[in-house]
C-alpha cells in the first residue's frame, strides 16, 4: 500500500530524511521507533503527501504521488488517515461534526458519515466527546479525537504520529487494539512513537518495527525487520537499480537479520 | 456510463456536504453573519436612498434650468443713458450666480405686464407710453449658487449703481420647495454617509472573516477537501449574506417609501416630511423610492450577483467532480 523509495528530504542546511527505503502492507500495523528529532514525524508527512521530498518516490496504492500535481493532491490526502501529534480541529464544530470531516471530503452521504464517525469514537473510548466542543478538551482527549478522526471511514492508509502520547495506560491499550483492529480488516497501519512501551505493545500484537535515527533508517539493530516483501520499483530497474527478491512471508532482508513474525 | 453515473452522485454528495459546511460556518460565526447582514442591508438601503433623492434633485435641478423666466426683475433709475444701460447688463452678467440678463425697454415691460395679466389686461388701459422703467430680466443659475441664493443676489444687486429696486419673484411655494432641495441634498449626503459606513463595516467583517481562513482551509486541506470545496462555503455565505442584506435593504427602502406615500414618481421632489430629523430622512429615502423602482433595481443587481456567484460555485463543483470520479478510478 505504501512504498517510500531513496526518499531524501532537506529542510534548510539540516538533512532531516537520509535516503528513506520503506514498505507497509496492505493488512500490516507498522512501528517507526526512534528518539526526538529522528524523522519520524516529517516522514509521516512525506507518507500523507502533505510534504513533497527532495528526491526519491512515494508510492501509494501503486500510484507515484511525489510528482503528482497540486491539484490532484486532495485525492490522495482523503484516502490517508492521519493523526498528527498536535491535532488541529475547526473551532465551532462538535467533535461529532470534526471527525465526520474526513467523510466529507470522500462525499459519504451525511448519515453514513455520522455512523462512521460514532464508531470511531467508540474504537478509541471517546464516544462521550461526541457532542464536546474540541477547544475544552484536554491533551490526551484532544489525541483521541484526533485518532478516531483518522480512523474514520476506515481509510486503506493510517498514519500515526505517537498516537501513545499524553495517554494513559487504558487509553493506549484502547488505541492499540483500534489500531490493530484497522490493520486486520485491511488497512496498512503506519505509526510513529518514541513510546518504548507501546512499540514493546505493538510488537507482542504482530507489528513490525523499523529504527529511524539521524534520517536514515537503521539496520540490523536489534531485533527488527527493516523492508520486507517488496520489489524495486520498475523505475528504480530501469535506472539499473536495485531488485531485491524477498520471500513473501518471511519479511526478511535478504542481507539483515529480521525479527520473526509471530 | 459508469464513471458519469458516479460523477453525478458525487457531485451531488458534494453539493450536500458544501451545503453542510456552510451551515457550519455560519453557526459557528453567527454574530459575524448578522453584522454583516445589517450592514449590508444598511448599506442597500441608504445607497439606494441616496442615490435616488440626488438623482431627483438633479432632474428637478435640470428642469428648472430648462424653465423660461426670470427670478429677478432690477427697475433701473430713469436718468441712466443707453450705453449705460447696456454697460450694466454686461456687468449683473457677472454677477456669480447670474444665469442671463435680458434688458427691457419701458415699453417691452408694459407689453409684458399686459400678457402677463391676461384678461384684466384693461386695467393698464390708459396708461401712457413710458410709465413703467427700463428693466433687467435676471434669470438665475440652478442651484445653491442661484436660485437658492435669490434673496442674497437680490441684495447685492440693490447695491449697484443705477438700480433702483429689485424684485424677488419666487413665490412662497417657490421658497418652499427651494429649502426642500436644499434639505434633500443634505439629507441625501447624510444618508450616503450611513451607507458608506455600512460598506465599511461590511468590508471589515468580510475582512475578518478571510484573514481566519488560512487557518480553517489548513485543517480542511489536510483532510483532503479541494480548494473549491474549501472556497466553497464561503463563496456560499458571502452569497448568501449579501443576497438576503440587500433584500432586506430594499424591503426597508420600499417600505419608507410605502408608509410615507411618496408622489409616485422618481423624478418629482420629496415632501419636506415635518417632525423629527429622522422623519424627514425616512422621507427623502422613501419619497425618493417611492414606487420602488431604484428599491428593486438594487434587489435585483444583488440578487443576479448573488445567483452568478452560486452558478460559478457550482460549475467549479462539477469540474472537480468529474476530476473526482477520474482520481477514483485511479485509487479503486
Amino acid at each position: 500500500m505504501l512504498r517510500l523509495i531513496s526518499v531524501t528530504l532537506t529542510l534548510g542546511d539540516r538533512t532531516v530524511l537520509d535516503d528513506v527505503t520503506l514498505e507497509a502492507r496492505a493488512g500490516e500495523l507498522l512501528v517507526l521507533e526512534g528518539g526526538r528529532g529522528a524523522g519520524k514525524s516529517t516522514l509521516l508527512q512525506v507518507a500523507a503527501a502533505r510534504r513533497r521530498p527532495d528526491g526519491g518516490e512515494v508510492w501509494i496504492a501503486d500510484h507515484e504521488v511525489s510528482r503528482l500535481q497540486r491539484d490532484s493532491l486532495p485525492f490522495v490526502r482523503r484516502n490517508i488517515g492521519v493523526a498528527a501529534s498536535e491535532p488541529r480541529f475547526l473551532a465551532g464544530l462538535t467533535v461529532l461534526e470534526n471527525v465526520m470531516l474526513p467523510l466529507g471530503a470522500r462525499a459519504e452521504p451525511l448519515d453514513r458519515a455520522r455512523e462512521a464517525a460514532l464508531r470511531a469514537l467508540g474504537k478509541v473510548g471517546a464516544v462521550g466527546l461526541s457532542t464536546a466542543d474540541p477547544a475544552r478538551l484536554s491533551a490526551s482527549e484532544r489525541r483521541l479525537v484526533g485518532l478516531a478522526r483518522a480512523l474514520a471511514g476506515a481509510p486503506p492508509l493510517c498514519l500515526m504520529d505517537d498516537p501513545s502520547a499524553a495517554l494513559g495506560p487504558a487509553d493506549a491499550g484502547a488505541v492499540l487494539s483500534a489500531l490493530q483492529g484497522t490493520a486486520e480488516n485491511g488497512a496498512a497501519v503506519v505509526c510513529a512513537s518514541s513510546d518504548s512501551t507501546f512499540v514493546a505493545a505493538a510488537t507482542r500484537v504482530g507489528a513490525r518495527r523499523v529504527r529511524l535515527e539521524s534520517g536514515r533508517v537503521q539496520m540490523g539493530v536489534g531485533a527488527m525487520t527493516v523492508v520486507a516483501g517488496w520489489r524495486g520499483s520498475e523505475a528504480s530497474l530501469a535506472r539499473g537499480g536495485p531488485a531485491l527478491e524477498i520471500a513473501a512471508d518471511a519479511g526478511t532482508h535478504s542481507e539483515q537479520p529480521h525479527e520473526a513474525r509471530p | 456510463m459508469k464513471a458519469a453515473a458516479r460523477a453525478r452522485s458525487t457531485l451531488r454528495l458534494r453539493l450536500a456536504w458544501v451545503a453542510r459546511l456552510t451551515v457550519f460556518d455560519v453557526r459557528r460565526h453567527r454574530a459575524e453573519v448578522v453584522v454583516a447582514l445589517a450592514a449590508f442591508a444598511v448599506a442597500v438601503a441608504a445607497l439606494t436612498g441616496s442615490a435616488a433623492a440626488y438623482s431627483s434633485w438633479r432632474a428637478r435641478s435640470r428642469t428648472a434650468d430648462r424653465q423660461a423666466g426670470a427670478e429677478l426683475v432690477a427697475f433701473l433709475r430713469d436718468d441712466l443713458s443707453e450705453p449705460s444701460r447696456r454697460e450694466l447688463a454686461e456687468a449683473l452678467r457677472g454677477v456669480p450666480g447670474v444665469a442671463g440678463v435680458r434688458l427691457l425697454t419701458s415699453d417691452e415691460a408694459l407689453a409684458r405686464m399686459r400678457a402677463d395679466l391676461g384678461e384684466r389686461a384693461t386695467l393698464l388701459d390708459g396708461v401712457e407710453d413710458g410709465f413703467l422703467p427700463t428693466t433687467l430680466e435676471v434669470s438665475l443659475q440652478p442651484g445653491r449658487r442661484g436660485v437658492e441664493r435669490a434673496d442674497a443676489i437680490a441684495w447685492r444687486l440693490r447695491r449697484m449703481d443705477g438700480i433702483g429696486e429689485v424684485d424677488v419673484l419666487q413665490t412662497a411655494d417657490d421658497q418652499r420647495l427651494v429649502r426642500a432641495d436644499v434639505v434633500n441634498r443634505l439629507l441625501a449626503r447624510r444618508v450616503l454617509a450611513v451607507g458608506l459606513v455600512a460598506v465599511v463595516l461590511a468590508l471589515a467583517v468580510a475582512a475578518r472573516a478571510l484573514r481566519r481562513r488560512p487557518a480553517d482551509s489548513l485543517v480542511l486541506t489536510e483532510l483532503g477537501f479541494t480548494g473549491e470545496a474549501v472556497l466553497g462555503p464561503a463563496a456560499a455565505r458571502g452569497a448568501l449574506v449579501g443576497g438576503a442584506g440587500a433584500v432586506l435593504g430594499g424591503v426597508a427602502a420600499w417600505a419608507m417609501g410605502g408608509f410615507l406615500g411618496g408622489d409616485g414618481t422618481t423624478t418629482g421632489a420629496g415632501p419636506m416630511a415635518e417632525g423629527s430629523l429622522l422623519g424627514r430622512a425616512a422621507g427623502v429615502v422613501g419619497a425618493a423610492t417611492s414606487g420602488g423602482g431604484a428599491a428593486l433595481a438594487a434587489v435585483v443587481v444583488m440578487a443576479a450577483l448573488a445567483a452568478a456567484a452560486g452558478g460559478a460555485f457550482a460549475c467549479w463543483g462539477a469540474r472537480a467532480s468529474r476530476r473526482d470520479a477520474r482520481e477514483w478510478d485511479a485509487f479503486a
